[in-house]
């Protein structure tokens, strides 16, 4: 029973989204996935650029009628551009063996519509960043943070290349997201029959609290049939991570979504969006 | 999260927005220096209101895009105020202006909007527009021949350039070449410095200088109160006009706060009371302004041009002024009104031109529009009892008549209603079949009654059926024939 909502805007990340969709659907055995495309209704606007600022005869009812028509041409685009990137990812999900996909349009903001979608699903496909890039400040997409933030459920942050997942990370910290990262994997037969990491970030290696947590965590995994490789390392997390992925060659990461107070976010940003932009990984993020 | 609201709120047009703000900020000079002249204050009072207002309510107005500013409607309501009393209670007088639309926000009175219909609307624009062309007229009589060479010639160039290009604002254009010209060739022309002060530095900070009693508050009180209806409708029309144009919604009781606290605040800096301005609006749209930072925009650019080029502005004609004013009033009018007038129902044509000619002759927009309302209401009204429709049906020989009705029954529908019964047709019973029509007041219940009545005199047993549950609850407790006549409800 379980569904899948994947946003797509047609961008470069696109494709390889739906490639990470069909691997979770597949191995979720997900019985459905849903293709969402919102075209966003900021490029519909029609930019009407008269700078003369001479109004004539009936201004506001002519320049109403120019309005409609520019936009209406531009909407007509924008609906058949989403068509073909709807149709695109349906073609490219069938391809990949997902059985049932459906389509679906909306026009506004994807965050407002997720908003309503999000309790059917189980899991949320998004890009790391979208066809607005130009938008977006940093490296992150603008509607990324808003929707994991938001979101209730978890959400796949992909990357902008597709590897086959082989080895699995989990970035362990103890706090209740990472309890339920432990209970998707051990309800779930995912990652049955992949290489299963997990690790802590403490201030030193012998840190007491960081192994019994990581030890517990082992108990958990190992009672649902892995046998994964646990250890604890040392200094900042997003650093410590980033490298460990490299390092280990890590084709997936796991971890707890925006777990810091808002405070600390405004001022130095969160663990979570460094990580997004740091790694060149898939990310799946719980709350 | 609140930065990301910011962003959408303000960045997502920014270059298009500064344009159209520069542009507008620009327009909005002679509009400012024009509507003071309306008034009867220095050109400052209204350039200041204009900054202050349009910043403000980039900020905290409930329609990202629209430009409020001193406006043409609000000039005209303070004629008499600043005629009498002097600048110092109209800036009490606009101050009390803000509370009352801070006050009507807060009510979220906003919602109201929709009981003003739209040929009221349209009556209101027009005259809007009417009286800002009349407004100019002063300024071309007993002038010399001169003044009308150049309000001819600025409004050339205001309409004729921008069939080349319309990368420059034409009103801008016509201004500096006129201004230009009155320098160079020494023309012996009315200009804006003779208008009185224009503004020197930024606007500082100080309390109306009036009495703080009873007596002041019921000078100014008759005042604001129209000045603040008046300014909410045109902030809301305005409101409503780029929602069309951008087909995005607005917050009406934001907007009302918006406005209350822009007066206030303007009246704290020797500023007249404002408003939403259509024409401004439209051209900010037009100039592809879409978000809050238009309107910012253009408040900070009219103020940096007022303080820059102040030596320039107080040698401006008159008359170009006149000309942008002209553009602007035609601009404004709804022609369409007139040259649609064989498509508009008569009913509607009669409220629009009624509004339009009761604020002309008495200069009060608030008047104009109540007394469309009033008029709307009743026509409306007239309709609605003209569509009663009474069936007739003979059965049993000839011994029981059904009437069946169908409409909306208050208290205008008696004679429609009464007409359409025959009280002297010899029959045993007579059944009402109220199924398709509705009670709606004590005038609905006595009128049935009256039917009952008459036939029951006419000796007849009466039957009405089919009441529905709000109707029959009222008939039950108004009838006075109720004992005597057989209620059914068909559903029981």
């Amino acid at each position: 029973m379980k569904k899948i909502l994947l946003c797509s805007d047609g961008s470069a990340f696109a494709e390889n989204t739906y490639r990470y969709g069909a691997w979770f659907a597949t191995n979720l055995k997900a019985e459905e996935v849903d293709v969402l495309c919102v075209t966003d209704v900021r490029g519909r606007q029609a930019s009407a650029s008269n700078l003369s600022g001479s109004i004539g005869i009936d201004a506001s009812e002519n320049l109403l009628d120019r309005l409609v028509e520019l936009e209406h041409e531009k909407a007509k685009i924008n609906h058949q551009r989403a068509k073909l990137v709807l149709q695109g990812a349906v073609a490219t999900l069938k391809a990949e063996g997902v059985e049932r996909v459906n389509s679906i349009h909306k026009t506004g903001f994807l965050v407002d519509c997720l908003e309503q979608f999000e309790t059917n699903y189980d899991l949320i496909v998004l890009g790391k960043r979208g066809e607005a890039a130009d938008f977006a400040s940093g490296h992150l997409g603008a509607n990324l943070e808003r929707i994991v933030r938001s979101s209730h459920k978890p959400c796949l942050v992909t990357s902008r290349k597709f590897k086959p997942i082989e080895r699995v990370l989990i970035a362990y910290d103890d706090s209740s997201s990472s309890q339920k990262i432990l209970q998707f994997i051990a309800n779930s037969p995912i990652f049955t029959g992949l290489e299963l990491h997990i690790v802590a970030v403490a201030k030193s290696k012998s840190d007491r609290t960081a192994i019994a947590q990581i030890e517990s965590a082992k108990q958990l995994v190992q009672q649902a049939g892995f046998e994964p490789i646990c250890s604890v390392i040392e200094g900042y997390s997003e650093k410590a991570i980033s490298n460990y992925v490299t390092e280990q060659d890590i084709s997936l990461l796991l971890m707890g979504a925006y777990g810091h107070s808002r405070i600390r976010h405004l001022v130095i940003g969160s663990t979570t969006a460094q990580m997004l932009r740091s790694t060149h990984i898939p990310v799946l993020l719980f709350r | 999260m609140n930065l990301n609201t910011i962003k959408r709120q303000w960045f997502f047009n920014t270059k298009q927005d500064l344009l159209a703000g520069a542009v507008v900020g620009l327009a909005l000079i002679p509009e400012a220096i024009a509507f003071s002249i309306i008034a009867g204050v220095d050109p400052k009072v209204g350039l200041y209101t204009s900054f202050i207002i349009a910043v403000l309510t980039a900020f905290l107005g409930g329609r990202p895009g629209s430009i409020s500013a001193a406006t043409g409607a609000m000039a005209l309501l303070m004629i008499d105020l600043v005629k009498d009393y002097g600048l110092e209670y109209l800036l009490a007088a606009t101050f009390l202006t803000g509370i009352i639309q801070v006050v009507f926000g807060l009510l979220r009175l906003g919602r109201q909007m929709k009981y003003v219909p739209r040929a009221v609307m349209i009556g209101y624009i027009n005259a809007l527009a009417v009286l800002i062309f009349l407004a100019q007229l002063p300024q071309l009589t007993d002038v010399p021949i001169m003044v009308y060479v150049i309000t001819l010639l600025s409004l050339a160039i205001i309409y004729i350039l921008p069939r080349f290009t319309q990368v420059v604002p034409s009103p801008l254009v016509a201004l500096a070449v006129m201004t230009i010209a009155a320098i160079s060739l020494k023309l012996n022309v009315p200009t804006v410095g003779d208008m009185g002060e224009l503004p020197t530095t930024l606007p500082l900070f100080a309390l109306p200088q009036v009495p703080f009693n009873l007596e002041t508050l019921q000078i100014i009180l008759p005042y604001s109160f129209t000045m603040a209806i008046v300014g909410l409708l045109a902030s809301f029309l305005t409101a409503a006009l780029v929602d069309d144009l951008t087909d995005t919604p607005s917050d009406k009781n934001q907007e009302a706060k918006g406005q209350g606290i822009a007066n206030i605040v303007t009246s704290f800096f020797g500023g007249m009371a404002g408003c939403g301005m259509i024409g401004q609006s439209v051209i900010n749209v037009q100039s592809g302004g879409r978000g809050r930072l238009s309107t910012l925009a253009s408040g900070i650019f009219l103020l940096f041009a007022i303080l820059v080029m102040q030596d320039w502005v107080s040698q401006m004609p008159m008359a170009a002024l006149v000309a942008v004013m002209i553009m602007v009033s035609i601009g404004t009018f709804r022609w369409s009104s007139f040259s649609n007038v064989s498509r508009i129902p008569r009913t509607e044509t009669a409220v629009m031109l009624t509004t339009m000619l009761v604020t002309i002759f008495t200069r009060n927009f608030a008047l104009g529009v109540a007394t469309g309302i009033v008029m709307s209401t009743v026509f409306f009204s007239r309709k609605i009892a003209q569509l009663v429709f009474v069936d007739k049906v003979l059965r049993d020989d000839g011994t029981h008549r059904i009437y069946k009705v169908a409409g909306q029954i208050f208290f205008l529908s008696k004679e429609e209603f009464l007409k359409s019964f025959d009280f002297r047709e010899v029959v045993d019973r007579v059944t009402i079949d109220l199924t398709q029509a509705h009670l709606w007041d004590q005038g609905a219940v006595e009128t049935v009654d009256k039917a009952v009545g008459k036939f029951r005199r006419n000796g007849s047993e009466v039957e009405v059926v089919g009441l529905n549950q709000a109707s029959a609850t009222l008939f039950n407790r108004l009838a006075i024939n109720k004992e005597s006549t057989v209620l059914k409800n068909q559903n029981s």
